[in-house]
């Protein structure tokens, strides 16, 4: 079997096995977050299906599949048909430029190179950038074609939100783009290798709280669930999903969460990379996941915690602190880069 | 050949897209064929590892722009448009022998053009050699380029201040901004303003 080929194969096995892995793995995510919130407000959460109900959610997905799809009669029937794909799509293009392992050298696997990335390209942090603003559109398209008040201004708030929030991620990731003087994540996660102290949030550590905070408003996550706000919009741009569609966006909701702790830890917790050099016997793939799942807990541990924002303080926060925060976050790593390096 | 596949059914589709775009009556359709025909565009780009550029189209042109779009359009609930009678019937004639004119236009000047550079042909390969489509992307941005580039930024910086000024409230004879109207009752963001 030529290299090509192999490499061919390899690239096939990957593209399915990712997004399958990350799918099975999002189902016990939803557990987690329901005991979680059990746990902060004093209650026990799911507990019948599975040990400790830890099979609840693929209860949740037979209860939506045989649920009735009801469509508004006077919805706009294709876009509000088309909506839950469109978010659906985006977080699963991410994964194609996530390394989860080493990238290049010796052959690793039956004679061949084993590549631990689908694509590996140098823009694939704008990749990034591009999907979170496409994320956009699943949002204020469901919020339009349902033809509701509630959804309209449930999709208008999230747009708006996530609008104001990228420009301050872009600006806190541009950082850690002069650092590694790269745009591919696989370059980023290789100038990070070393123990802890060698990884970015340490330099980057006021663009790394900054990214942090702004993606849990593009998750649009409490305490910026603006979209949602029960108390005033019923579900937001949701209200008129039922079924299988709505479960669409709250698996999509929850594909980004894990695609989102992915990108966090590749860009300021040396991604795959172990701790320290002595863990190095550990497989790449293994610290991956174990820093996502720190980064999962962090964000359900702020979702249970804090209060959701006014709709003026979310736009103060994003335009007022965290942009012109991430600029100057910018123009200092710039000055010092361009001296040390 | 699997490239020339490729590229005939994403030029297809982003043709298709562009057809549809012009033909809608609905408006956020014809949005969404636009951003389709975006996509297809990035897909053509990819296809010629010009990664970059791929993803810049995805960003500037499907992210930021076309969600302007959609905004004002959802803002202003246009959906009504579709019912009115389409006016301007007789500049359709005209429109179309000017578009003529414009594709034959680009036909030729696009055929007598080879794509080269300073340094010569850009195949994938010389790409490759000169670290990778970003970094020739930026150096002939930030070198050859920088007068129009930062021209460019200028004109874009007073169009937003043109926006702002516009949009912004008139000082009251006390010289104090005042953030809502008299007998109006106050949002809590112009109350926030004031404090």
């Amino acid at each position: 079997m030529s290299d090509p080929i192999a490499q061919l194969i390899f690239l096939i096995v990957k593209a399915i096995l990712l997004p399958v892995l990350i799918v099975l793995f999002v189902a016990f995510v939803i557990y987690f977050e329901r005991k979680f919130a059990g746990f902060f407000q004093a209650r026990v959460g799911p507990t019948y299906l599975g040990p400790w109900g830890s099979l609840q959610s693929f209860g949740d997905i037979f209860k939506l599949m045989s649920k009735e799809d009801v469509t508004p009669a006077r919805a706009d029937k294709p876009v509000f048909k088309l909506a839950p794909y469109i978010a659906f799509i985006p977080a699963f293009l991410v994964m194609a430029v996530l390394p989860f392992g080493p990238v290049g050298g010796e052959p690793n696997l039956f004679g061949y190179r084993f590549d631990y990335v689908i694509a590996n390209f140098d823009a694939g942090l704008v990749l990034f950038l591009a999907m979170c603003a496409l994320g956009v559109y699943g949002v204020v398209l469901a919020g339009w074609s349902s033809n509701s008040n509630y959804s309209l201004l449930g999709g208008l708030r999230a747009g708006a939100q996530m609008i104001s929030y990228e420009l301050a991620m872009g600006f806190s990731v541009v950082g850690v783009m002069l650092m590694a003087g790269s745009m591919s994540l696989v370059d980023i996660v290789d100038r990070q290798a070393g123990n802890f102290w060698d990884w970015y949030f340490i330099p980057q550590i006021v663009g790394a709280v900054i990214f942090f905070i702004a993606s849990i408003a593009e998750l649009n996550r409490t305490p910026f669930d603006l979209a949602e706000a029960e108390q005033e919009l019923v579900a937001g741009h949701l209200t008129e999903y039922s079924g299988m569609r709505w479960g669409m966006f709250y698996f999509a909701e929850y594909v980004n969460l894990v695609v989102v702790s992915a990108i966090v830890s590749t860009l300021y917790l040396g991604g795959w990379r172990a701790p320290l050099e002595v863990l190095d016997f550990i497989p790449g793939p293994i610290w991956l996941f174990l820093k996502i799942c720190v980064l999962i807990f962090l964000y359900m541990w702020i979702r249970w915690t804090i209060f959701r924002y006014r709709y003026n303080q979310l736009m103060s926060i994003g335009w007022k602190v965290l942009l012109p925060l991430s600029i100057a976050n910018l123009a200092v790593t710039a000055v010092v880069v361009s001296l040390v390096g | 050949m699997t490239e020339k596949i490729l590229f005939i059914v994403f030029s297809v589709l982003a043709v298709a897209g562009g057809l549809g775009t012009i033909t809608r009556k609905n408006v956020v359709h014809g949005l969404l064929l636009l951003v389709f025909t975006f996509l297809n565009v990035a897909a053509i780009f990819f296809l010629t590892q010009a990664y970059f550029l791929a993803v810049i189209q995805i960003l500037v042109y499907a992210g930021a722009i076309m969600v302007l779009f959609v905004f004002v359009i959802m803002l202003l609930n246009l959906r009504t448009f579709e019912q009115e009678e389409q006016t301007h019937r007789r500049q359709r004639w005209i429109a179309a022998a000017l578009s003529v004119l414009v594709l034959v236009e680009f036909v030729v000047v696009l055929a007598g053009v080879t794509f080269t550079s300073v340094r010569g042909g850009l195949t994938p390969e010389t790409m490759t050699d000169l670290g990778g489509g970003t970094k020739v992307f930026g150096d002939a941005l930030f070198n050859n380029m920088l007068l129009p580039f930062e021209v460019a930024s200028v004109v874009l910086l007073v169009a937003m201040v043109g926006a702002i000024v516009l949009v912004k409230r008139e000082k009251t004879a006390g010289g104090a901004t005042r953030a809502w109207e008299p007998g109006e009752r106050p949002t809590p963001e112009a109350l926030e303003e004031e404090v």
